[in-house]
């Protein structure tokens, strides 16, 4: 008895919720075709308002003499700092070597001098000759 | 300046050393020349005060450009660090007539301070160029430490080579010529001391 109410209420579910079901999917099928008949239509785009985009004409050729130019004032600059550099290196003495002597026992001194003992030449340069 | 314990050698006396004033030989300890009987003491008589100097170039004169001084200062300055023992003075000065360059150079080498107060003796390996506007001569006179490693003739060869110069006017020349000459001097010298000598001292 209970399995039989459960069956017509099953059974009177199905005939309220079928109908619908089949509408709506006809409705779909209707869409669907009608999308399609209209698909070769263009479709509008989110940038319609933009303008057409310009394509920019070439830039145009920077001038030989520039070039020679700024290569002329890049040698020149290089020239520049290289003696710079050069004259800095050799005022320091950085690749030259330095010569030492080595101190030898007391000598002694003459002439009551202290630092130079009469190791001296001259020469006149009025005229030729050394004195 | 530093001291090594080692022993140290003693240089053969130099033969060459003459007198400032009469160009006698000097005997190596004698305390006056034996002929003029001339000591630094009777040189500090004769020549008073001792003049103001610099570094390198004094020009008494004041004749002397001031780029050609710089200049030669800055090749002095280069030399002092080829041969950080024997800075190399040019100092510029009118003597009178009766004043001789050598005497004026050997007492200004003595009594001028040019190079480290301590480089005394042995030590004082310092070079002085005397250039006399007025009687027109050139001195170079050499300090203790040279002596055997230099000889008169050589520091000749050099002031010849200056005296050239200098008749030219040509005061740049003359200071190139100088330290042209003693670089290659030095150099042989430098090499033959660390040669043939036991280092006493590294460095003054």
């Amino acid at each position: 008895m209970f399995k039989r109410i459960t069956l017509a209420l099953v059974l009177i579910a199905c005939g309220m919720f079928l109908p619908s079901a089949v509408l709506r999917s006809e409705e779909t099928d209707a869409w669907i075709k009608r999308w399609q008949q209209n698909a070769a239509a263009s479709s509008p785009t989110p940038f319609a308002s933009l303008p057409p985009r310009q394509i920019a004409p070439p830039a145009k050729k920077m001038p030989r003499s520039w070039i020679i130019a700024g290569l002329s004032i890049a040698a020149v600059a290089a020239t520049l700092l290289l003696a710079f550099s050069s004259r800095a290196w050799r005022a320091a003495n950085v690749f030259g070597r330095r010569y030492r002597f080595q101190v030898v026992a007391e000598k002694p001194m003459r002439l009551g001098a202290a630092r130079c003992g009469g190791l001296i030449a001259t020469a006149h340069f009025g005229s030729a000759g050394r004195e | 300046m530093t001291t090594s314990d080692q022993e140290a050698q003693t240089l053969p006396a130099a033969p060459d050393v003459r007198c400032p004033s009469c160009g006698t030989v000097l005997d190596p300890a004698g305390e006056q020349c034996g002929n003029c009987k001339l000591t630094l003491r009777r040189l500090d008589l004769k020549f008073g005060t001792i003049p103001r100097h610099a570094n390198y170039v004094t020009d008494r004169t004041e004749r002397l450009p001031i780029i050609a001084v710089e200049r030669a200062r800055e090749e002095l300055r280069l030399f002092e660090r080829r041969f950080p023992q024997s800075p190399l003075s040019v100092f510029v000065v009118d003597l009178t007539k009766g004043q001789a360059a050598s005497e004026y150079a050997f007492w200004l080498a003595n009594r001028g301070r040019f190079g480290l107060a301590e480089a005394i003796g042995a030590k004082n390996f310092d070079l002085l160029l005397l250039l006399d506007t007025g009687n027109r001569n050139v001195a170079l006179a050499a300090g203790y430490g040279l002596e055997g490693l230099v000889t008169a003739s050589q520091l000749a060869g050099v002031v010849d080579a200056v005296a050239k110069n200098l008749r030219d006017e040509n005061f740049a020349g003359a200071v190139d010529a100088c330290i042209g000459r003693l670089s290659e001097i030095l150099r042989t010298a430098s090499e033959q001391s660390l040669q043939s000598t036991t280092p006493v001292q590294s460095d003054v």
